[in-house]
């Protein structure tokens, strides 16, 4: 089975060598966040699209391609309009993805930015314990829109325990940057155990128990986005 | 812990410097204020959040049915997913086969109990079938579950009229509650019934289309007649197998030209038609291609055609009368579809009938040319008594043969209308054999023949008379082709624990390899017969044949031996009547 090589992680090599880690997220850091997930999805567009063409309609690698392509001039010309407000642009991006993401996924994640965005709306910097409750937020909303839980083999099984994983590290006084790797490295977790799911919701639902066996193609970019946000800026160094 | 600490959250203002009581009235309003706006901001987010989220809805549900497939695995994830939309515990769809009348339920869904442990369901609690749309709403009234009637689309309707209105089928479920569903989970029922109805309905035509096509499929490709579609230019689109083996196609004649494919232009068949119409000798109809094609005057003129006799050609050369029955295909691009029965072996027939009626002419000729030889010479001469007897008996013989002659040209017309009626009975095939033997041995003339087999046999189940004259027939036959020096044999054996074989072998010429598997064909006279003085009408081992395989038998030639060797096998008597073994195949 092909692979998502994760990139190096703050909390393994990153932070062995000593690199400065950061404690806020400022609105800067979400353009780069959604840079860096522009050329992650763009270079495994390829292998979402063969996850999907499993079980969906084989798009989900282009479409999220397209759509954080559209994000990025997005979330540039929002910096320079609101440089103090991490929340709008979080909705900002959002509201482009639901807008450029073709299929089911485009209104999912866009919802889960745009609530997001809602709770941390007016904050120029967002702290772990800040982001932690707007991934919640995210999750929730992603998890009403689309009426699916924990297990349904979706976006959600790779999203669930990351946010848990943030909560969780926030709650423990953890970095930033290392609660957003430890979200990461749930993610792939979550990721890998909807392989053996049968698919309840989507297209997949369609294959029954067919559709055991394959990787959900939403956890896999959800994964991918966890690790564009937790990985560390190349340009920053 | 963090150093830089923002602002806590957001509705509240920070204090700025001092403020006089005025400034703190007014900040007091102000502060007011915004809370207020930040709720009304945060209900107007959660109402555009919810229609969101209802128009995300259908847009899934869209997706789903715009993905097709067949009614099952639609009517399943259709069902998820309202179960899911409307927090239904259990749901199921009913729809009627045909389009209309009774309602079967084609699926269902059935929340798995979640670990808080709310349903211990067994298995879905609603009914497999109603008799129509209105019972179904019944039930559901009385079974507090929530439904909507799938209304049978307009321009989908089949049927006669008046049809147009109906109702296809039924959707239900059923809330874990208390069954009343909430208002815009009853509009989100209400609003996909249409769509879901028409594609329910369209993937029912899609598997009715399936199902027929593999069925015509299924009729064509067993037709026996050769079956052979083209379209307008007269390209091959569809041939059935008997189409193939006719003209000995090897699977790459889609899309070839039909007079390729039938073999009219094949360059190594010799009478093959020259551009300018003429063909080398062969008659005209000998060409398909030519202007008695009947595939092409199908296409020019419309008209059908039947039976019309042509002549195709097999890939290696040979020619094959058939008569074709073309007719055109309907819709705007129709081609022809063509249906060639081979006339070999109704000529074969034909010819073998003419030659039967030569031989059973010479055959009843003879005996009644010495009957009336004989009653002649007793009618105008003065004999003396013993001469006088001799001739009778004579004509008593002579007789016979005739009796045995009609006998048998009344037993093939029996068996041809299927009529051949036994009376089985356990036999012992030695003992009936051995009668047999020594019943010939009393009679004048005849040879010695040989019984060999083991002292003792299983009993067959058998017609005594019927396998009696097939024995005769076998030992009859050899006598009359082995030839003077031949010897003769009779034996009997275990096949295996369910057939007895009984082989009559001779030492004799042998019959002819040509001759060898039409041996047992109604009317058919080996070559040798045909010209050899011995007197037959083709019709002996036929009614072997058809006696032995009314038995659940088999008759046939052992071609490896030198002679004649023709084999029986015979069920056992005493075992279920499970046939016989197959022909070449024995148990150890």
């Amino acid at each position: 089975m092909e692979r998502i090589e994760p990139p190096e992680l703050p909390s393994t090599a990153a932070a062995a060598a000593g690199r400065t880690a950061r404690d806020v997220l400022v609105a800067s850091d979400v353009v780069r966040f959604v840079e860096r997930a522009d050329r992650l999805l763009a270079h495994h567009a390829a292998l979402l699209d063969r996850l999907d063409t499993a079980l969906g309609d084989g798009d989900h690698g282009t479409n999220m391609t397209i759509g954080f392509g559209a994000a990025v001039p997005a979330a540039r010309a929002a910096l320079l309009e609101r440089p103090d407000d991490v929340g709008e642009l979080f909705r900002l991006v959002g509201h482009t993805l639901v807008a450029s993401v073709g299929g089911a996924s485009g209104p999912l994640y866009g919802t889960a930015f745009i609530e997001a965005g809602f709770r941390l709306g007016g904050l120029p910097a967002a702290e772990a314990f800040d982001l932690a409750a707007a991934l919640e937020a995210g999750l929730a909303g992603l998890a009403r829109r689309g009426r699916c839980s924990i297990g349904d083999k979706t976006i959600m099984d790779a999203m669930e325990p990351a946010v848990s994983a943030f909560r969780r590290s926030a709650d423990a006084g953890v970095r930033l940057d290392r609660c957003l790797a430890a979200a990461a490295h749930a993610a792939s977790a979550g990721m890998r155990a909807t392989i053996p799911l049968v698919a309840r919701r989507g297209l997949a639902l369609r294959l029954g128990e067919r559709s055991r066996g394959h990787r959900d193609p939403g956890a896999a970019s959800c994964f991918l986005l966890f690790v564009a946000m937790a990985a560390p800026d190349a340009r920053a160094r | 812990m963090n150093a830089r600490a923002l602002g806590a959250g957001r509705g509240t203002l920070s204090p700025a410097g001092d403020r006089s009581d005025a400034g703190d009235a007014q900040l007091a309003v102000l502060e007011a204020r915004v809370r207020a706006l930040e709720a009304e901001r945060r209900r107007i987010f959660e109402d555009a959040q919810r229609e969101a989220d209802a128009v995300f809805a259908q847009y899934q549900m869209s997706q789903l049915l715009a993905a097709g497939g067949t009614v099952d695995a639609l009517s399943a994830a259709v069902l998820a997913e309202v179960a899911r939309t409307v927090g239904a515990a259990e749901a199921a769809i009913w729809l009627a086969p045909t389009g209309a009348g009774q309602l079967e339920r084609v699926a269902t869904f059935v929340d798995e109990p979640r670990p808080a442990g709310t349903g211990s369901s067994a298995g879905p609690s609603s009914p497999a079938s109603f008799a129509d749309v209105p019972s179904a709403i019944t039930w559901a009234t009385r079974a507090g579950w929530s439904g909507t009637a799938l209304p049978e689309g307009r321009t989908l309707g089949g049927g006669g009229a008046g049809s147009t209105t109906g109702e296809i089928g039924y959707l239900a479920v059923h809330a874990p509650t208390d069954g009343e569903l909430a208002a815009d989970h009853a509009r989100y029922l209400s609003g996909l019934r249409l769509e879901l109805a028409v594609t329910l309905r369209a993937a029912q035509l899609r598997a009715w289309l399936a199902d027929e096509r593999a069925a015509l499929a299924a009729i064509l490709e067993g037709a026996t007649d050769a079956i052979v579609a083209v379209d307008r230019d007269r390209r091959v689109v569809r041939l059935n197998a008997a189409a193939a083996a006719l003209v000995g196609s090897t699977g790459e004649s889609i899309g070839a030209a039909c007079f390729d494919v039938l073999g009219c232009t094949r360059p190594d068949v010799a009478n093959r038609r020259r551009p300018d119409g003429t063909t080398n000798g062969a008659p005209a109809s000998g060409s398909l291609c030519g202007p008695r094609c009947p595939f092409a005057e199908v296409l020019a003129a419309g008209r059908p055609i039947t039976g019309r006799e042509i002549e195709v050609r097999h890939r290696d050369g040979t020619a094959i009368p058939v008569a074709a029955s073309v007719s055109r295909m309907p819709g705007a691009d129709g081609g022809a579809v063509g249906i060639l029965r081979d006339l070999r072996p109704a000529r074969s027939l034909e010819i073998a009938k003419t030659s039967f009626v030569a031989a059973v002419s010479h055959e009843l000729r003879t005996p009644l040319a010495l009957v009336d030889g004989y009653a002649q010479s007793l009618l105008h001469l003065d004999l003396d008594p013993a001469t006088a007897r001799r001739h009778v008996e004579r004509i008593a013989d002579a007789a016979g043969r005739l009796a045995v002659l009609v006998d048998e040209i009344i037993d093939v017309g029996e068996l041809e209308s299927d009529a051949l009626v036994l009376r089985l009975e356990p036999v012992a095939l030695d003992r009936l054999v051995r009668s047999h033997l020594a019943e010939r041995a009393e009679r004048s003339g005849s040879r010695p023949v040989a019984l060999v087999g083991p002292r003792s046999l299983p009993p067959v189940e058998a017609d005594v008379r019927r396998i009696r004259h097939v024995v005769a027939n076998l030992v009859e036959n050899a006598e009359k082709h082995a030839g003077p020096e031949a010897t003769i044999e009779v034996r009997l054996r275990r096949l295996d624990p369910m057939t007895v074989v009984l082989t009559v072998a001779d030492s004799g010429v042998g019959i002819e390899a040509e001759d060898r598997e039409h041996i047992f064909e109604r009317f058919y006279r080996g070559g040798r017969a045909r010209t050899a003085a011995a007197a037959g009408s083709g019709l002996g081992l036929y009614l072997c044949r058809r006696i032995v395989e009314a038995h659940r038998g088999w008759i046939r030639l052992d071609p490896t031996v030198r002679g004649t060797s023709i084999s029986v096998g015979l069920p056992r008597a005493d075992l279920p009547l499970s046939g016989s073994s197959p022909a070449g195949e024995s148990l150890p």
